[in-house]
């Protein structure tokens, strides 16, 4: 199988060209292992009970031979199926952990000077009369720089978008 | 369309290398074995001189241990053999969507 255990593989993005994405990792396959073998596992139990439950000896003085392939097959049957579904579950959450995020570098540096433009753009004026709706806008010049980190990305991600919309409407002339 | 050199977002990916689990070719394996065990199970009634009191005898009607055993046999040879196509397509069904450039 050509399926990876470790982290997933990224692709490229079909509307964003410059931004690629993780590709969703498949748990399809293991998920109906571990149900299949779950199975198999009850009906290997079902098989330790049928010798009792049915009565296969009927009073004779030695176990029929019957019953001996009946537990010896569902004693295996049990085993072998729980032993399966753990390596299918295993498997499946091997798949399932959180791959590490896809780092973003912005590389444009029109880009990070307007990001550095936004707080003071977005500063109010100040007013010879104080109003309180001014308050709010006070997180914005943060000087730790958080906000920024938090924006950085996203605003990176939305220039590359218009970027790439430009791209593709002015060499056909129409909107997309 | 045609891929801006300058574009403003360079995303780069860090991923460890693609592996073969082993895990997976283990449960697949074990999967095997249990399609294997449910033909056993159909076939052992009839393959094995069950000569004993409530044993299947040639010709005679089927005893509870022959019918348990044929019945929880063909179960078992089902569904491992489901759970193995079904590994089989979701893999084959993976791989045609994500892996048809390479």
């Amino acid at each position: 199988m050509s399926e990876s255990a470790g982290l997933p593989a990224y692709e490229r993005c079909a509307d964003c060209p410059g931004a690629v994405v993780s590709e969703p990792v498949p748990v399809l396959g293991p998920f109906i292992g571990v149900v299949g073998s779950a199975l198999c596992g009850l009906a290997g139990a079902l098989l330790l009970l049928a010798p009792f439950a049915f009565d296969y000896r009927q009073g004779a003085e030695r176990m029929p031979r019957s019953s001996v392939v009946d537990l010896a097959t569902g004693g295996g049957v049990l085993l072998l199926g729980l032993l399966t579904a753990a390596l299918f579950g295993g498997a499946l959450r091997k798949r399932l952990r959180v791959p590490e995020p896809v780092v973003a570098n912005v590389a444009e540096p029109e880009v990070a000077a307007n990001l550095a433009r936004v707080p003071e753009q977005s500063k109010p004026e100040p007013e010879p009369e104080p109003q309180p709706v001014a308050a709010p806008a006070a997180p914005v010049s943060d000087p730790s720089g958080a906000l920024r980190d938090l924006l950085t990305p996203l605003v990176a991600a939305l220039a590359a978008d218009l970027r790439a919309r430009e791209n593709s409407v002015e060499p056909e002339g129409r909107q997309v | 369309m045609s891929t801006n050199p300058q574009s403003p977002v360079q995303m780069t990916a860090v991923a460890a290398p693609p592996r073969r689990s082993t895990t997976s070719v283990a449960a697949l394996l074990g999967l095997g074995l249990l399609t294997l065990a449910g033909a056993w199970l159909i076939a052992a009634p009839f393959l094995l001189g069950y000569h004993g009191l409530g044993d299947q005898r040639r010709g005679a009607a089927w005893t509870d241990a022959t019918r348990v055993d044929v019945s929880l046999g063909a179960a078992i040879l089902a569904v491992s053999v489901a759970a193995l196509l079904g590994y089989l397509a979701a893999a084959v069904t993976w791989l045609a969507r994500y892996r048809q450039a390479e």
